[in-house]
């Protein structure tokens, strides 16, 4: 059993599910790469397949949704000849449409990576919904224990060009604990440096067509 | 306040409190036994003053302070496992 969540609770309560399971926090090295440390997870994922050994990885959130390691670890175990399968869990995106009492049936809604959003530029229907994942790290490569946002204010600029300055958006962060209350800091658009969290997620809601 | 109706809340704190953060720790885990998960939904108060002696966790739980609540279970046990900047996405 390997494990990766951000938060000591839930570690607690992966090990008391199954003691002999091992975090896979030890894979990343401050100032390298992420994709090194992906790598690392998916070797350490693969390993004990390999002896013969039924394996669990379990990552917080959905495991297939903005998590490299654990699809780059069942397409390989597949192409080694090994058995594997996802299974869905309940995403930082789901979480939102609840907290925020948001329906994507609405107007629809966009869904990107905040830094390959910056690299691809995309086209934007901004009658329609935008969530942005992973602001708080826009920008960033690299594994690290604080928080770096480099392409923050770039990334208001692109988005202040497509909406106004003063469209309001959502900085939002899953409660990771039952019964407590989201954080959500409803901000115009030219303010949204100042309310970014490190784990944050941004909403920017539709335009209105009247 | 219920968990649908969000609010803005306090900035992160610059360190939490131990005593503060395994009381707090050791009331989620105990979420994952039993019913209690059910009994906490069904009633929240009532579960919290059964169940929490720290008058500080008990307040916070409360209150539903998102970040305060994260701070303090942050102090527990100083390991990097604490960090919540486990990106596990691209870049690629």
């Amino acid at each position: 059993m390997l494990y990766l969540v951000p938060e000591p609770v839930a570690a607690h309560g992966i090990e008391l599910l199954n003691p002999s399971a091992r975090s896979l926090e030890h894979c990343y090295v401050e100032g390298e790469h992420r994709r090194a440390a992906y790598a690392r997870m998916v070797e350490e994922i693969l390993a004990p397949v390999r002896a013969g050994r039924s394996v669990c990885a379990a990552f917080y959130g959905h495991p297939g949704v903005f998590v490299l390691p654990s699809h780059e670890a069942i397409s390989q175990a597949r192409t080694e000849g090994y058995p594997a399968t996802m299974l869905p869990g309940i995403s930082a995106e789901d979480c939102l449409f609840a907290d925020l009492g948001v329906d994507p049936a609405d107007a629809g809604c966009q869904s990107y990576e905040a830094t390959r959003f910056l690299e691809l530029r995309p086209a934007i229907e901004r009658y329609a919904g935008l969530v942005l994942w992973q602001i708080g790290v826009v920008g960033s490569a690299h594994h690290s224990a604080e928080a770096e946002a480099p392409k923050l204010d770039a990334l208001v600029s692109v988005l202040c060009e497509l909406y106004s300055g003063e469209h309001e958006v959502v900085v939002y962060e899953a409660a990771q604990y039952p019964g407590i209350a989201p954080l959500v800091r409803r901000v115009p658009l030219s303010d949204l440096s100042a309310a970014v969290t490190p784990v944050a997620t941004l909403y920017v809601p539709p335009l209105d067509r009247s | 306040m219920s968990p649908n109706e969000p609010e803005e809340l306090a900035p992160p704190l610059d360190g939490g409190d131990f005593e503060t953060g395994k009381a707090l720790r050791e009331f989620f885990v105990g979420l994952l036994s039993d019913d209690n998960l059910v009994r906490y939904h069904r009633d929240r108060t009532g579960y919290i003053d059964e169940w929490v002696r720290n008058e500080r966790a008990a307040d916070l739980l409360k209150s539903e302070t998102f970040v305060e609540i994260e701070s303090h279970i942050l102090a527990v046990t100083g390991s990097s496992r604490a960090k919540p900047l486990f990106v596990v996405s691209p870049p690629y």
